[in-house]
């Protein structure tokens, strides 16, 4: 009777750890085309930082009229362009984030349904090839808070970037290197292996 | 009469290739325009690698703070051996990408003047009632596109930044340098849609 009644919660378990590997290398890329984004974000900082040290009416550039004005927008401007495709790329890490959290309260919906029928020995055994639902469920979890973890840290980061708070904006990026957490990642691609012969498995 | 129905009948002949009169002259003038902006971001480019390459020489070779009290010749003893004459070669770089930067802004003046010749040419014809050339625009309004100006005014700041860059001791004022390099202040953000605009007009470009 339990065995039957477990059919559905591996179901959805195999759902959910295909989705983790599959959003995993795309949470991955993202990340990776971030990188370029936010040098250039502390390169304008520090383009920022130099003009308004300098006083141009000084320079042999007081020939030329407006010309920090004309500067100051040119950069402004490509802040906004820099801006712009992080939160592009902040919307595709959310989606990664989103989808990872369905299947998983999926698996912790159906578990808590068959809660009745599913007995405590049931949900804890395990075999060579099958690590048990509870182990499963444990992992499934942790992997969920790391993505909402990393994904609200990543998004206040880039909330609390002011166009003209040129020292946050500087030390933007390697705040937004300090966050990777590769172990975590790392126990991640662990966990997949552990299940990859219970998620092969139909 | 005869003038307004040839004015109509190039008009007309939009799909065609074989464009006649002032739409064919402006549809080449378009091509070479959009050649020579391609042309102008590629020079600025290299200009700007050679710019980099030469600042870096600069703030490598700037003094030791606790040597400053010796006085202005630490500058030039502390640039290792051969460091002067490789910021001579970049700079001759620099000066030649300027210099073929200069040819661009001489060949798109001669374009503005074909334009405005071609303007008054068409003004003469049909007294002011020009029907468009191409899809929406009339002669006049294609030369709202040309920023023969702007160009002109980028190309005596990027002149300045030749002339001062590898003089120049504080490394802020190197990096507002390059920061002119690169983001060329005297040419307005609307001036490429005006560029994209001007190539879907003429056709170089499908809707």
């Amino acid at each position: 009777m339990s065995q039957m009644s477990l059919t559905p919660l591996h179901q959805a378990l195999r759902k959910a750890f295909q989705c983790i590997e599959n959003n995993q290398r795309t949470w991955r890329t993202v990340l990776d085309e971030c990188g370029p984004l936010m040098v250039s974000l502390g390169n304008l900082a520090e383009q920022f930082v130099a003009l308004s040290k300098v006083d141009l009416y000084k320079t042999p550039l007081k020939v030329f009229p407006d010309l920090e004005e004309k500067l100051r927008f040119k950069l402004h401007h490509a802040t906004d362009t820099v801006m712009g495709k992080l939160h592009e790329k902040l919307s595709s890490l959310q989606s990664v984030r989103d989808s990872i959290s369905s299947q998983v309260s999926s698996v912790f919906q159906i578990q808590e349904q068959l809660s009745q029928t599913l007995d405590i020995s049931v949900l804890t055994e395990r075999s060579a090839t099958v690590p048990s639902v509870a182990d499963m469920m444990q992992w499934l979890q942790d992997a969920d808070r790391h993505y909402r973890q990393q994904f609200v840290k990543r998004k206040s980061l880039l909330l609390t970037l002011r166009p003209d708070d040129f020292s946050q904006m500087e030390s933007a990026p390697d705040r937004w290197n300090s966050l990777e957490s590769p172990n975590t990642e790392h126990r991640i691609t662990d966990m997949l292996c552990k299940v990859s012969f219970f998620t092969e498995s139909q | 009469m005869f003038l307004l129905f040839c004015a109509f009948f190039s008009g007309s002949n939009r799909k065609s290739t074989a464009l006649t009169g002032s739409a064919r002259k402006i549809k080449d003038n378009a091509a070479d325009f959009h050649n020579i902006i391609l042309r102008w971001d590629k020079l600025n480019n290299e200009g700007l690698n050679i710019a980099t390459k030469i600042s870096n020489k600069r703030t490598q070779s700037r003094p030791n703070p606790d040597l400053l009290v010796v006085g202005e010749s630490v500058l030039f003893q502390s640039l290792p051996a051969g460091g002067a004459e490789e910021l001579q070669d970049e700079c001759c770089k620099l000066q030649d990408i300027v210099k073929k930067m200069s040819g661009l802004v001489l060949k798109m003046e001669r374009l503005l003047e074909s334009h405005s010749g071609l303007s008054d040419l068409d003004q003469f014809r049909t007294q002011g009632l020009t029907p468009p050339l191409f899809q929406t625009w009339t002669t006049a309004d294609f030369g709202e596109s040309w920023f023969s100006p702007d160009l002109l005014s980028e190309l005596d700041l990027k002149t300045l930044i030749l002339q001062d860059l590898a003089h120049c001791e504080s490394p802020d004022m190197i990096m507002v340098y390059l920061s002119l390099w690169i983001h060329e202040p005297h040419i307005p953000v609307q001036t490429r849609l005006g560029l994209e605009g001007l190539l879907l007009e003429t056709g170089h470009r499908d809707l």
